[in-house]
């Protein structure tokens, strides 16, 4: 499955998609008579049990896909949403039974807000961490969780958790309470289900995608990551509560770091990369267990065990998967056929370019600067590793419509100068001015923020995101739309990415994963990314790195032309001399570290300083290959 | 507090810093050197327990204990092997969740088939006859046992410093640790080196297990309460630091025996140690003794 | 990626949901087999135990039991003419697993009475279940009296047929207190049962030994449940120096604290005296090895209440099971499910209603020797409590047995009734007995 946003309806594999979701709405609102038929027929069954089954389905499908936010969409590993869980559960048991009996459902409406409090308060410690140690932190957190609830005896009942909370009349009926479950599971699920698929959700992919790419298009990486860890815990509280509702207990278990297990391999068993997965996953182990449990009890735990190691060897993807993997193992079977090979980009966007159309795209803007007035300036900057003077005392001044470019031998300091100026690297001395304002040392998103487009050198793109998404993506979260939680991201700069896709010459790959594209073609969208989100400066470091003569022809041919019809500022280090004479309007050279020398091409170029630089690299070059 | 009493907590807490000591070590190696965090680690410790308990039951009183001392050993040695080659060598590409999830995967598993293999009572074992016995000193009575396996996590302790700061094969698992881009360039088998270390932390975790069934009950629960506290010990010491499961060990043991006698952190005792890897992850995610990551 | 596919995807998906949802919907099949005699069908007994975890002892010995019993009643041509089934599941002695069980026990398997589970806490969060579906919960094994007085947990359907914490709690502080131990150190579960009984023990020692010491501080009374390293608790009784130490610690952790303790010190209980709740299982299972001279509390060991109905339980018991002796729960299981399997035919129904008038305040026989009565207030079994000392049964027994023992009688152990509804119209703080006004 391509993408993680319904696309509009309308095409077939959607309409199907749409059907899935009826069926599965048609499912839950008719299980309760489903389940009065059978017993109906069998009488030797019961109504109540599937209906409480099916209750704990739900519930547990809303944990696991409130999790699946975080997991599916942002790539986060959290360790802490059990007890996020158990913090549901614990509101509404300690309220009900602190207010001798009030009714659960004020107790239900608090949990949420309880447990967000609590979601948010340690996700502001756990986020200080990344990756695996993220994970750990949430470990830690979660057991700190844990032995509160454990200890606590006089509030939280210890061990013994607390038990005995009773429902309202009116929904201890188990189709009642089942309804009212769904019902809320439901709002819950929608609510989620226009998150994911607004420009919040669109963010939150970007950053699963490629952390470092994602802050460079100007998002804040750990404040959103803060947000879905947040919004996931809510939703996790109601999930607990919920539980405590029907099981009419809370128990200490719950928080326990091993709990996670549960929404974790429901999503992974239904998939991760799909909302309503989870959900399918909570059906099938909740079913399996309980079968299981009745006559095998002794082999629930290998029998779950084969299952999760099946699916994390074999079908990482979760059941909705399936049938691709079926599809593939067919073809790879039958004999004599060619296997369908997967559509791949041939590499020739660049060749492809419609400089015309690229020009005239939407997605470029460019914001209103005085001509000629000093865009970027640096003052003295310097950076040490160690003991290595990377940049050493660079000063710089690049003026408002300028190309400019920067040259030097490799080791010279141009990577490490274009990582100070756009926040990559925080500098040991030295400012930077960007538009009149310091950004010197400040964080990635915010330079990008400020209207500088980047372009990097060893390619760096969302890979699972269509190249469509990629640009789209990258332009709500530069201008600013991805604080939306609601609108669909898909809809939102379409068009105009589109007509920039077809400028670089990507129009036919638009909706392909772009790590399926080869590389060249990626570099078309490393620069398509860059146009549309310089609206002040653009800032390409080796953009032509790997394209042959006629490709960087062409390309360099579009960013001047973009360059000069929107009036942007153009700074790029590069090596190949010939786009440096044919583009650049100031050269600078570096050597060392340090600022060598600078002027309009014609004149560096002759100058002898420069030709030693050079030439000796050329005899280094030579004395090493003869 | 007067030196019998000192005494009497303080072997308390060394001899829980033994065993966790050694399992910690084991979970950490793996770590430093694969960079995969091995949920089953617990599970290991456990078979090796129940093997051993089986072992001398059968083998009878005589060299009972030793029998199924080597019985865990090999087998968790076995088992450690057949993980790596089958299953982690398939995601040590993957995302971490995989690797997450894959080895908790084999926690269940291994969880349901000790529970198949060796029914689900717990099982006691005595100590070889004669580390059986008693010691009389200032403060009270005091386990044999219980010196035996202090003195075992020194030595088991010396013998992996040993290996690793004195051996070729020490030599490459330390280039894992620190530099895996020049271990690569070196020219080692990188996968067989990866296969050894995976073995050589299951038999870490085995040896644990082995030792710590004598003094304890070896139950089906033993997995995860091991394992939790192992985290807590690795990370505070520092994923991939012999050194600092020795040290986060140290802690986490006497934090059990002082802490729960005193009448004001009876109840922390167990929150304490948590909060102090929550700060340590936080400050310093590398640990007291770690080595930063890039 | 293949357009194609991605339409097959959600098809395939239901299609497997529906599969698993018609497998599942099988539902339960019964048969009506018997053997010689013909029943009327079959009806379900739940029981809910610990085959496995903390208390798989005891778990073990209940299911041996039921079986047992099982076929005895249906040989003497089952309940109202049916046949009875003892479905007995494992939760593993946690509360989660006990929960989903009895939840599927009731709702799915239709069961018409539960054997309650061996722990408080899971006694406590499944005796709300049969509460709410109306099903007779009969408790043998956990007794916190807080089930059965606790306004919150009040249901009209529990039974409990062995001793409560306040009886058995009572009888051990008041034997403690009447011998003028002082300095007793105490430790204990942390949960519902151990504080229940660890509070009843220290209420009425004081008030028969006002001037008695506890050693060590109550926030070092409760240790965590289940417990598997005794290292630290060692260390500290030694560091307290008690002349006793009183503990309701057991199955594995009994066993497991033994075992330390011996090995930190041949002598140890003959230093530091103990005195626990402990069973014939725990017995059993450390065979020679369990200390002698220690003061138990047992609630039916068979060496003690000899008689012909026991004897012959025994008996049999050991046939079936390869020499294992029934311990104290075999046999207050076997009574529980014959008193309710009595009440069921003489109320010839298996409504719970009308089974219950048959068992509140009525009388029935017990493998303990004596009759025991329902009592309507708090629903409770006028059972006794055994203590004495372990010592050598001189050959007899693979295990020590008593001597100086007692049979406390029931009647005077059991609450007085003045406590208990002090305790059900909620006026005693924490539900505690030992705050009632």
């Amino acid at each position: 499955m391509t993408g993680l946003l319904a696309l509009l309806p309308g095409r077939l594999g959607d309409r199907l998609r749409w059907a899935g979701v009826v069926v599965f709405l048609a499912l839950v609102l008719a299980l309760p008579p489903l389940a009065g038929l059978q017993e109906q027929l069998n009488p030797d069954t019961n109504s109540r049990f599937p209906i409480f089954l099916a209750t704990t389905v739900l519930v547990l499908a809303l944990w696991a896909i409130s999790y699946n936010l975080m997991l599916g969409y942002a790539g986060l590993v959290s360790f802490a949403h059990a007890a996020y869980y158990g913090i549901g559960a614990y509101t509404v048991a300690i309220f009900f039974t602190r207010t001798h009996g009030a009714s659960l459902l004020i107790g239900l409406a608090l949990a949420p807000l309880v447990t967000v409090v609590f979601g948010f308060l340690t996700g502001l410690v756990a986020l200080r961490a990344v990756r695996l140690y993220f994970s750990l932190l949430t470990l830690a957190i979660s057991q700190l969780l844990y032995a509160i609830a454990q200890q606590w005896y006089d509030v939280t009942g210890g061990d013994n958790g607390l038990q005995g909370l009773t429902v309202p009349d009116a929904l201890s009926d188990y189709t009642a309470g089942y309804y009212f479950v769904a019902a809320i599971v439901l709002l819950c699920l929608l609510l989620m289900f226009i998150l994911v698929r607004s420009p919040f959700g669109a963010a939150l992919a970007a950053i699963r995608e490629n952390r470092e790419r994602a802050a460079s298009v100007g998002i804040n990486v750990k404040a959103y990551e803060l947000a879905v860890f947040t919004i996931a815990s809510l939703f996790a509280g109601v999930a607990g509560g919920l539980y405590a509702f029907y099981q009419h207990e809370a128990t200490p278990g719950l928080l326990f770091w091993t709990a996670n297990a549960d929404p974790v391999i429901v999503a992974l068993l239904g998939g991760i990369q799909s909302f309503l997965g989870p959900a399918l996953g909570a059906v099938v182990l909740v079913l399996l267990k309980t079968n299981l449990s009745r006559n095998y009890a002794n082999y629930v735990d290998v029998v779950l065990g084969a299952v999760v190691l099946g699916l994390v060897l074999l079908a990482p993807g979760g059941l909705v998967s399936l049938p691709q993997i079926f599809v593939r193992l067919r073809n790879r079977f039958r004999r004599g056929e060619e296997i369908e090979s997967v559509e791949e980009s041939q590499g020739e966007a660049i060749r492809m370019l419609d400089v015309q159309k690229a020009v005239h795209s939407g997605a470029i803007q460019a914001a209103e600067i005085e001509t000629g007035a000093v865009l970027l300036r640096i003052e003295d900057l310097s950076k040490s590793f160690g003991g290595l003077r990377a940049v050493s005392d660079v000063s710089l001044e690049v003026r408002q419509g300028d190309r400019h470019a920067i040259i030097g031998p490799n080791g010279a300091g141009k990577s490490t100068l274009f990582n100070l100026i756009t926040g990559r690297l925080k500098p040991s001395s030295g400012r930077v001015w960007f538009d009149g304002r310091d950004i010197t040392g400040k964080p990635v998103h915010k330079i990008a923020k400020a209207g500088i487009g980047r372009a990097f050198q060893i390619t760096s793109i969302f890979p699972r995101l269509t190249v469509r998404e990629n640009l789209q993506y990258a332009m709500l979260a530069h201008r600013g739309r991805t604080v939306w939680p609601v609108g669909i991201a898909a809809r939102i700069f379409r068009e105009e990415a589109l007509t920039l896709l077809e400028g670089v010459g990507l129009g036919d790959y638009a909706e392909l994963p772009a790590g399926q594209l080869s590389h060249g073609d990626q570099r078309a969208i490393e620069l398509a990314i860059s146009l549309a989100l310089g609206s002040k400066m653009i800032l390409l470091d080796e953009p032509t790195a790997g394209m042959s003569p006629f490709e960087t022809q062409k390309a360099m041919e579009l960013v001047r032309r973009i360059a000069t019809e929107r009036k942007l500022t153009l700074l790029f280090c590069e090596h190949d001399m010939e786009v440096v004479f044919g583009t650049a309007r100031t050269v600078t050279v570096m050597h060392q570290g340090r600022i060598l020398t600078q002027g309009p091409p014609e004149q560096v170029r002759r100058n002898p300083e420069v030709q030693k630089v050079y030439l000796g690299e050329l005899e280094m070059e030579e004395e090493v290959t003869a | 507090m007067d030196p019998g009493k000192f005494l009497l907590f303080a072997v308390a807490g060394l001899s829980e810093a033994a065993f966790l000591f050694i399992v910690a070590a084991g979970l950490s190696l793996v770590f430093g050197a694969l960079r995969v965090i091995n949920m089953a680690h617990g599970s290991l410790y456990m078979v090796a327990a129940f093997v051993t308990a089986y072992v001398a039951a059968q083998a009878g009183f005589i060299g009972g204990f030793w029998t199924g001392l080597l019985a865990a050993v090999i087998v968790t040695g076995l088992v450690g092997i057949v993980i790596e080659v089958v299953v982690l060598r398939r995601v040590y590409q993957s995302e971490h969740l995989y690797q997450l999830l894959g080895t908790y995967a084999l926690t269940l598993i291994i969880a349901g088939a000790v529970r198949i293999l060796f029914g689900a009572s717990f099982r006691t074992i005595s100590p070889p006859d004669f580390l059986n016995g008693s010691v009389t000193m200032i403060g009270g009575s005091y386990s044999t046992y219980d010196f035996f396996m202090i003195g075992a996590a020194l030595a088991i302790g010396a013998g992996l410093w040993l290996m690793l700061y004195r051996t070729p094969l020490g030599r490459n698992i330390r280039a894992a640790v620190s530099d895996p881009v020049l271990l690569n360039a070196t020219g080692v088998n990188v996968s067989r080196l990866y296969t050894i270390v995976f073995m050589i932390g299951a038999i870490l975790a085995g040896l644990g297990g082995v030792l710590v069934a004598p003094s304890q009950v070896v139950s089906l629960d033993m997995d995860n309460n091991v394992l939790v506290l192992a985290f807590a010990i690795s990370v505070i010491g520092g994923l991939g630091s012999i050194v600092g499961s020795l040290v986060g060990a140290l802690v986490v043991g006497m934090i059990e025996s002082f802490g729960v006698s005193n009448r004001y952190t009876a109840h922390l005792s167990i929150a304490f140690i948590f909060i102090v890897m929550v700060v340590v992850l936080t400050i310093r995610p590398s640990g007291l003794f770690g080595r930063p990551e890039q | 990626m293949i357009p194609s596919v991605g339409r097959h995807a959600r098809w395939a998906a239901l299609a497997v949901t529906a599969l698993t949802l018609v497998a599942a919907c099988g539902g339960s099949s019964t048969s009506n087999n018997g053997g010689t005699v013909t029943f009327k069908g079959t009806k379900n007994v739940g029981i809910s135990t610990a085959l496995s975890g903390q208390s798989a002892l005891y778990g073990h010995a209940i299911q041996q039991s039921l079986k047992l019993a099982e076929d005895e009643i249906n040989k003497a041509g089952g309940v109202n003419g049916y046949k009875i089934n003892v479905e007995v599941q494992d939760d593993t002695t946690a509360v989660d697993p006990a929960v989903n069980n009895t939840k599927q026990m009731i709702l799915q398997d239709n069961v018409v009475a539960m054997i309650g589970p061996v722990t408080s806490a899971q006694c406590a969060a499944t005796s709300p279940i049969s509460k709410a579906n109306k099903v007779l919960f009969i408790a043998a094994t956990c007794n916190s009296y807080q089930l059965t007085t606790q306004p919150s947990q009040i249901n009209p359907y529990y039974i409990s047929v062995v001793p409560n914490t306040y009886m058995e709690g009572c009888a051990a502080g008041t034997d403690t207190g009447k011998k003028g131990t002082t300095n007793i150190f105490i430790v204990s579960p942390d949960y519902l049962f151990g504080r229940s009984e660890t509070n009843a023990f220290v209420s009425c020692l004081k008030k028969t030994n006002p001037s008695v010491k506890i050693a060590n501080d109550p926030s070092t009374w409760f240790v965590k449940y289940p417990h598997t390293d005794w290292s630290p608790e060692v260390a500290q009784i030694q560091a307290a120096k008690p002349t006793l130490v009183y503990s309701n610690i057991f199955a594995a952790d009994q066993i497991s604290f033994i075992n330390k303790a011996t090995q930190t010190d041949p002598q140890w209980f003959t230093k530091y005296p103990l005195v626990t709740l402990a069973s014939v299982d725990e017995l059993q299972t450390l065979k020679d090895k369990y200390p002698i001279g220690m003061r138990l509390y047992m609630r039916a060991p068979f060496f003690q209440l000899s008689n012909p109905k026991l004897d012959a339980f025994v008996s049999s018991y050991k046939a079936r099971y390869n020499g294992e002796f029934p311990s104290d729960w075999a046999v207050m299981d076997y009574d529980a499910i014959k008193m309710w399997a009595t009440a069921a035919n003489a109320a010839k129904s298996f409504d719970s209603d009308t089974v219950k008038k048959q068992i509140v305040g009525k009388s029935f026989d017990s493998l303990r020797g004596y009759k025991f009565t329902i009592r309507a207030d708090d629903q409770q079994a006028n059972v006794g409590e055994t203590i004495g000392t372990t010592a050598d049964s001189g050959g007899k027994y693979p295990f020590p047995i008593l001597k100086d023992a007692t049979n406390l009688s029931g009647n005077d152990l059991i609450m007085p009734l003045d406590l208990v509804n002090k305790l059900k119209g909620g006026q005693c703080k924490n539900d505690d007995f030992a705050n009632c006004p």
